[in-house]
């Protein structure tokens, strides 16, 4: 057994600058200590549902700006939704640290790409196969990025919609919903694509995400009413920054609860009548 | 005294005789048999005359379904239901013992049980087995005071609410109702967005399925419709599946033919009840 | 839903507890192979189901690897995944080696080999192969998760294959049938049973259920087909 002292000195001699000839002069050779665990055993700051629908020329997705600590509500307003090129949205629904650092791996590809000015850029369907090869190898050397992916987008074959795990686990689907969305919101998703019969319009798509949004904030602890959503289609080709975006909006809807504590008082009324109605009876 | 053959009558109760014994076989890495848990959608709404009980009929052991039709919506009382989920037996069970007991209760005051009685009544018995009677109940009625719904959980609480929902399905129909109750619905469009409530637990939920049972109670009428829809036709089957004749071998016959030995005619007297107790 | 409540206090922010983490996940899905004389039949459903939810009723389960070859695989679908992704890259390797495609029990082989390479963190994965051999034979591979494989005439395989099997070794094997003078069977006898076994399997396993695509080979190709399952 090692003991914490053995790996601190450990530690340290390896990350005093080295001799190494392959670096600069620059440049550090960090090498990490064998003995501390750097895995994400859990969460923690975490965000909660996304969810995506197709329509007849295009996909859009949703997500509230909420941040979570366990169950406090530590941050209002993250913009999670990650515009990766013209034509691909991602984002993830847990542990936020992971998702801004695999936003930066990402970022870092397309920089790539773009540097080779060949006029071809990502499609989502790739980004989505690298995300569940990026995922799996994670899993596989147990030491998972804590989140579910959502990649959206639109290309020559038309909308794309996916989802990745924690585990490299992926499919695509016409609605796909994650977290608690998973359980709250694709019951109502397959219902309105279902009903649509592969021809939903653009507004019917983002009234069926908003209304998914409102039950989950209705009944998921860990949810926000400020959303944002983004949508692609052939539109989106053009080079439009924050066009997509919807402005937050909030839900107005507590005649319900108004309604029921009003008859709850009224019932209580009766109740009370009823009672001494009795006592003086006797 | 208990005779050879018939043991001695049991206290009231449940038997805690092996308990100690199991959690010695438990820590050793016995695996016990598992109970029947129904996976189910129930849902429950408020509408203009009364109450609408809704659930679906599959019930499961693990992955496999136990049950394609089986009845989740109890009766309590002329005027009460209730919606079981989680484990079949305890859900069953609970509301036997609460039936007969709401009937003593009639009989002894005269009068109509009231939902909020009957909920007492369940939650009192959950809360005395702190949750180790796994059912989780929508209770519904109408009383003197008007239609009720309460949700009762297996350890006890429980609320009054317009519309509700409970079982592994209770998302999926919590979705369908959180977007389409509202207040004074009518009787047809209750039983929709109740049948749309349960579709979406069926459809959504593994651990539901089949079809759709609807109760409604208004004042003084009851119907219990089973199904109400068959969300779920069963695939028709392409081939014929009769066995030929002489599929099943023969391995030996022998006739032994009936013989009457004695013949004996009997006349019994006619023995008067007895009545003196 | 059947949770005890709770009402923390003001430092317990996280009432539920660490979730631990595990490298697998049970996907759900059956598959069944039939071999005939000069065919080959393999069918999946394509529910992808994870506990009691449905995550997509749409993924198929056959993975094409030659237009002799098919492979049925199901299990944790990420192992399923990766592993299908690296027998087709496998696959592609050899043609350019040789200059041929890959025979269906070279690939079966293979799939062992790939497997059991892995026998310390497995794939945890059901797979079933199915294709016609180099006499145009129709053959069936079933494997375990860690590589150990046999070549059958019919198999079952996935959450409902222990359901299945019995059924399978019934009607197409005649297994506990006295009297049975013919025991071969058609296409089309072995296509009708392959979609009945399914309508069983959708009735009573949970994680089987939508839809089946089935694929048939023939030395004249691959012909796909379609069948719709309960959805509940």
């Amino acid at each position: 057994m090692l003991n914490i002292s053995d790996a601190m000195t450990s530690f340290e001699r390896n990350s005093i600058r080295s001799n190494d000839s392959t670096l600069e002069d620059h440049q550090v050779k960090i090498i990490k200590a064998p003995d501390f665990l750097t895995r994400t055993l859990y969460p923690m700051t975490t965000t909660a549902s996304v969810v995506g629908i197709k329509f007849n020329n295009g996909v859009a997705i949703a997500a509230d700006v909420g941040g979570y600590y366990g169950s406090l509500n530590r941050f209002k307003s993250l913009d999670r939704l990650y515009k990766v090129n013209n034509n691909i949205v991602m984002t993830t629904t847990g542990d936020y640290a992971d998702f801004q650092y695999m936003r930066e791996l990402i970022q870092q590809k397309v920089i790539s790409e773009e540097i080779l000015d060949d006029s071809f850029s990502l499609k989502a369907f790739s980004l989505h196969t690298w995300l569940t090869r990026l995922m799996y190898n994670r899993r596989s050397k147990f030491d998972p990025l804590w989140n579910n992916v959502i990649v959206a987008g639109y290309d020559n074959n038309g909308p794309f919609l996916g989802i990745v795990d924690k585990l490299g686990m992926s499919y695509e689907d016409s609605c796909v919903a994650t977290g608690m969305g998973g359980y709250l919101a694709t019951p109502l998703l397959r219902d309105v694509f279902e009903r649509g019969k592969g021809n939903l319009t653009k507004q019917e798509a983002h009234a069926a995400l908003q209304k998914c949004m409102e039950i989950l904030y209705y009944r998921d602890t860990q949810s926000l009413p400020k959303v944002n959503i983004y949508d692609f289609g052939p539109w989106s080709f053009t080079n439009c920054f924050n066009k997509n975006k919807i402005e937050p909006f909030r839900f107005l809807s507590d005649e319900l609860y108004l309604y029921y504590s009003a008859k709850q008082f009224l019932l209580a009324l009766l109740y009370l009548f009823n009672f001494f109605f009795r006592q003086a009876v006797d | 005294m208990a005779g050879v053959l018939a043991t001695e009558r049991t206290l009231p109760g449940f038997s805690f005789e092996n308990c100690k014994r199991n959690s010695t076989l438990l820590q050793q890495g016995f695996k016990p048999p598992t109970a029947q848990k129904t996976g189910t959608t129930i849902v429950g709404i408020v509408y203009r005359d009364g109450v609408i009980l809704g659930a679906d009929t599959r019930a499961t052991e693990g992955s496999t379904v136990a049950d394609k039709n089986c009845s989740k919506i109890h009766f309590l009382a002329d005027n009460i239901y209730c919606c079981g989920a989680g484990t079949a037996a305890d859900t069953e069970m609970t509301t036997m013992t609460i039936m007969s007991q709401l009937e003593l209760h009639r009989l002894n005051t005269g009068r109509p049980v009231r939902v909020s009685t009957a909920k007492q009544l369940l939650k009192q018995l959950l809360f005395r087995y702190q949750g180790h009677i796994g059912a989780a109940l929508v209770v519904g009625g109408v009383d003197v005071t008007g239609p009720l719904l309460y949700s009762i959980h297996p350890h006890g609480s429980s609320e009054c609410l317009p519309f509700t929902t409970m079982g592994s399905g209770s998302l999926a129909a919590m979705t369908v109702l959180e977007s389409s109750w509202k207040p004074d619905l009518t009787e047809e469009e209750g039983k929709v967005i109740v049948r749309n409530a349960i579709a979406a637990g069926i459809f959504n939920d593994l651990g539901s399925g089949s079809n759709v049972d609807v109760c409604i109670i208004r004042k003084g009428s009851v119907d219990y419709i089973r199904p109400f829809d068959i969300a779920n036709l069963k695939g028709q089957k392409q081939n014929n599946y009769r066995f030929r004749r002489g599929t099943t071998g023969v391995l030996s016959t022998r006739i032994i033919p009936l013989v009457t030995e004695s013949e004996e005619i009997k006349k019994t007297e006619v023995e008067s009840m007895d009545t003196s107790a | 839903m059947a949770m005890p409540r709770s009402y923390g206090g003001l430092s317990d922010y996280r009432t539920v507890p660490a979730p631990s983490f595990s490298p697998y996940s049970e996907n759900g899905g059956s598959v069944v192979a039939v071999a005939g004389d000069d065919f080959a039949i393999i069918a999946s459903d394509t529910r992808l189901s994870t506990g009691f939810q449905i995550y997509t009723r749409n993924q198929s389960k056959l993975f094409k690897l030659s237009d002799k070859t098919i492979l049925g695989s199901t299990g944790c679908w990420c192992d399923v995944l990766s592993l299908t992704r690296l027998v087709q890259t496998r696959i592609k390797m050899y043609q350019y080696d040789h200059n041929k495609v890959m025979s269906t029990p070279a690939v079966a082989q293979m799939l062992s080999v790939l497997l059991y390479y892995k026998r310390f963190f497995p794939y945890y994965v059901a797979n079933i192969l199915a294709g016609i051999d180099d006499n145009g034979k129709g053959v069936v591979y079933s494997y375990d998760p860690i590589g150990h494989h046999e070549s059958s005439k019919f198999r079952a395989g996935g959450t409902a294959g222990a359901l299945l099997q019995p059924l399978l070794d019934n009607q197409l094997g005649m297994l506990n049938q006295e009297n049975v003078q013919d025991k071969t069977y058609t296409l089309e006898k072995a296509h009708a049973i392959v979609k009945d076994v399914f309508i069983s399997a959708a009735e009573r396993d949970i994680f089987t259920g939508d839809r089946i695509s089935i694929n048939i080979i023939t030395k004249d190709g691959i012909r796909e087909d379609s069948f719709e399952l309960r959805k509940d």
